[in-house]
């Protein structure tokens, strides 16, 4: 098994990182018309070349670190 | 001068008002949620709440979106799997009630969470059933709370996802199942189950609502008795509790 960091986003893994509340707001926002649907697909989905490219799509290391979770509460 | 208070809190009150001490409830999503925190934290300390996906008395201090989000797993005592709470903790006869929401109900119980339409032409698939039928069969009694509106309480509904009394009398034990919903709540009124015929029985009518506008919303007619009383309202203690720590984002009540 190899970790992919974030690999779960927009959803959450406990005690690792929360969901991303923004990220599935924009997804349900952007599914609203077929063209703008296309256009979220092209940016998120066949647009990065990799995961990282994804990730720094999303914002990078500033979005990301918003996500991890509080050692104590788990989200 | 009464207090003021929304339909969602009389029927999250209600609910909560069903629930004994000690008692290991089963909680869906929504409205169940409000009640089951709500008794917990006023009559019923030592009840157990259990959430389907594994989740074993928590004590959330945040509101999460649904069941599946971390903030209502918070101080969990058991976090585990809907295997062990369905199979080890439910199907074993360990939970006392099961507290349900639903998309509609017929004079039986018999609810459904499943799809709306006809199943053989059009219809629209929701959210269930997750552990609902589970709940529903295996549970001592189980709680039905749900809009007050003729699509919802219905002769017949378009997908039996939970088996309430099936066609009443014996044909729930007769079908193997042990328990059988005990109240339905709606926000204009509360109903029990006639002992005998396990039609759907008027315990009372929330204040400021009339007998016809209850019966008058309704797609069956529920057996009447000849005195109704009203149901009690909320204490300000009680709606205290729902609108600044249960649900002070108004996620659930609407």
């Amino acid at each position: 098994m190899v970790e992919l960091p974030f690999g779960a986003h927009p959803t959450s893994v406990y005690r690792s990182y929360d969901y991303d509340a923004r990220a599935i707001e924009e997804y349900v926002e952007a599914t609203r018309t077929p063209e703008s649907t296309r256009a979220f697909l092209d940016e998120f989905v066949y647009g990065p070349k990799d995961h990282w490219d994804y990730l720094a799509r999303l914002g990078g290391s500033e979005r990301l670190a918003g996500l991890r979770a509080d050692p104590v509460l788990g989200y | 001068m009464g207090l003021d208070y929304t339909p969602s809190e009389l029927m999250a009150v209600a609910g909560a008002r069903e629930l004994q001490d000690g008692e290991v409830v089963a909680v869906g999503l929504g409205l169940p949620v409000v009640a089951s925190f709500l008794a917990k934290q006023t009559h019923a300390p030592n009840m157990t709440i259990l959430f389907e996906l594994g989740v074993i008395d928590p004590q959330p201090i945040h509101q999460g979106v649904g069941l599946a989000d971390p903030r209502v797993w918070y101080r969990a005592k058991v976090l585990s799997s809907f295997v062990d709470i369905l199979g080890t903790v439910l199907h074993r006869g360990l939970v006392d009630v099961g507290f349900l929401g639903g998309l509609e109900t017929d004079p039986y119980g018999n609810l459904n969470t499943t799809l709306v339409g006809d199943p053989r032409g059009e219809f629209r698939h929701m959210v269930g059933s997750g552990g609902a039928n589970d709940i529903a069969s295996c549970a001592r009694r189980t709680i039905i709370i749900l809009r007050h509106e003729a699509r919802k309480l219905r002769k017949a509904i378009s997908f039996v996802t939970s088996p309430g009394y099936i066609s009443g009398g014996d044909s729930r034990a007769r079908s193997g199942l042990r328990g059988g919903p005990s109240r339905v709540i709606t926000d204009k009124a509360i109903f029990g189950f006639e002992p005998e015929s396990k039609k759907m029985k008027l315990i009372s009518i929330h204040p400021g609502i009339t007998l016809e506008e209850v019966l008058g919303n309704m797609g069956f007619a529920p057996l009447v008795p000849p005195k109704v009383p009203a149901t009690e309202p909320p204490e300000a203690s009680q709606l205290q509790l729902i609108r600044e720590t249960i649900d002070p984002k108004r996620m659930y009540m609407g």
